[in-house]
């Protein structure tokens, strides 16, 4: 076929250079700007929850600790409980007492119940959308695009080299965007926590249903979520689980003795769990 | 907040364009009225024969991730409700054990409200779909530029020839079968 001229190659250099190449790092830089702050606002989010956590384990724990004995009784006549309702009274600017003390309690057990779990939906959170891996993706696009600008075409070139080089420069940039894709598809995943939930939210409510329930669900096809999922190449792997409740057990037997408690702990937030929004 | 998934997604644009046509005329003002006439056709064969099945594919690649994200979130949701409820059962199981039926039947309507989620998500995953249909998307944009620059295989085709194989490359990248892009290696390396 006739060769493409000198002023269809310029036109379409313009063209590619302001749709394509421009528009493309324009995307990428906006994207890895958005998932930034996304990243940051979501561990800011999840260190906060911790610390609360923490904080308020510890307070409970220094309470019960200084004004309660053994049993549950208030202690608040000793030297220890009485400093400290003093020091609340303080605090407060009003008068603490025993009632107010377990009040106290209960509301840090609280916080030190809740807190944990708003944290674990933030880890899920981070791992359904992949900021930090899709950060790492978009900036290397960003400067792999950077190479496929470096042989734009100049106006100085000859007829033939000008077309060389519009075709290397076109080639690389649809390559960058060809290998994006590619890495962005093999990174999105279902997180590993999300699938587990459901399987074991399935087995509980068979057990209220009495098996009406898969019963149903095997003849709508099943469990529509995750049938892909790579555990070992999930990025999901090192983030711990939100705690799933076992079954539960309504009736206890009289006489018998409750299992020992013990308080909520907060999941430990992972540095590698972070990340994503698709495009 | 601007990534979070919508409960009513919106319409699909007719109109949407990889290329704007007001840009496009600012850009090529002063260029060679022969060359403009020639990427103007390019565009005007493509949209019928590309843009419409691209258009179909990043609309359904948009909507599936955006069903697919809702009921991660739902998940999520209900995980975190279900945390909440196993911790209240455990502290109540000492304090007030006359509250764990209540406790139980909370979790048995948050392993309802999973089971629920998972079967109105259908047969067909959206997290599938969603896959599927933007690698077609992105697939079917890079083929819209490549026959625009005439990259191969459209460089040694002309006429009919030309537009019949772009024709055949977009509907095989449509019903997902990819044809072999042609990098240039030394920018794969």
């Amino acid at each position: 076929m006739p060769p493409t001229t000198r002023t269809e190659n310029e036109a379409a250099y313009a063209l590619f250079d302001k749709f394509v190449l421009n528009d493309q790092r324009n995307f990428y830089e906006v994207k890895v700007s958005q998932y930034r702050n996304s990243s940051q606002q979501v561990n800011k989010i999840r260190a906060v929850l911790a610390f609360t956590t923490g904080l308020a384990s510890a307070l409970a724990g220094l309470v019960v600790q200084s004004s309660f004995d053994n049993n549950g009784q208030c202690l608040i006549k000793n030297e220890l409980g009485s400093n400290l309702v003093g020091l609340i009274n303080s605090l407060v600017g009003g008068s603490a007492n025993c009632s107010a003390l377990q009040a106290l309690v209960v509301f840090l057990i609280i916080l030190a119940v809740i807190m944990p779990a708003m944290g674990g939906a933030f880890n899920i959170l981070a791992d359904l959308y992949q900021w930090d891996r899709l950060i790492t993706i978009y900036s290397s696009s960003l400067e792999n695009i950077e190479i496929a600008d470096a042989q734009s075409p100049d106006p100085e070139m000859d007829d033939m080299t000008y077309r060389a080089s519009l075709n290397a420069f076109s080639e690389g940039t649809l390559g960058v965007m060809y290998d994006e894709t590619a890495q962005w598809g093999q990174l999105i995943r279902t997180p590993e926590t999300l699938s587990k939930f459901v399987a074991a939210e399935q087995k509980i409510a068979d057990q209220a249903s009495g098996g009406a329930t898969s019963a149903a669900l095997s003849e709508h096809g099943g469990f529509g979520i995750a049938p892909t999922i790579d555990t070992a190449a999930s990025p999901t792997a090192s983030t711990p689980p939100i705690a799933v409740p076992p079954a539960v057990t309504p009736v206890i037997p009289a006489g018998a003795n409750p299992p020992s408690v013990t308080p909520p702990t907060t999941p430990n937030p992972s540095p590698d769990s972070n990340q994503a929004f698709g495009r | 907040m601007k990534q979070l998934p919508r409960f009513s997604f919106p319409p699909p644009n007719p109109g949407f364009e990889l290329i704007d046509s007001a840009g496009l005329d600012e850009l090529l003002k002063g260029k060679d009225p022969e060359a403009i006439k020639t990427i103007k056709d390019d565009l005007h064969f493509m949209d019928h024969e590309l843009m419409r099945l691209f258009r179909e594919r990043d609309y359904e690649a948009s909507r599936q991730q955006n069903r697919y994200r809702l009921y991660q979130i739902g998940y999520i949701l209900l995980a975190t409700l279900a945390t909440l409820i196993g911790s209240f059962q455990a502290l109540a199981l000492n304090s007030a054990p006359r509250l764990l039926p209540a406790f139980a039947f909370g979790e048995t309507l948050v392993a309802l409200g999973a089971t629920f989620l998972s079967s109105i998500s259908g047969r067909e995953s959206p997290f599938e779909l969603w896959m599927i249909n933007r690698r077609r998307a992105e697939s079917l944009r890079r083929e819209y530029f490549r026959y625009l620059i005439n990259l191969p295989p459209y460089n040694q085709l002309e006429g009919f020839n030309k537009r019949r194989m772009l024709s055949r490359r977009a509907a095989d990248i449509n019903r997902g079968v990819f044809p072999t892009e042609d990098a240039d290696p030394a920018m794969k390396e």
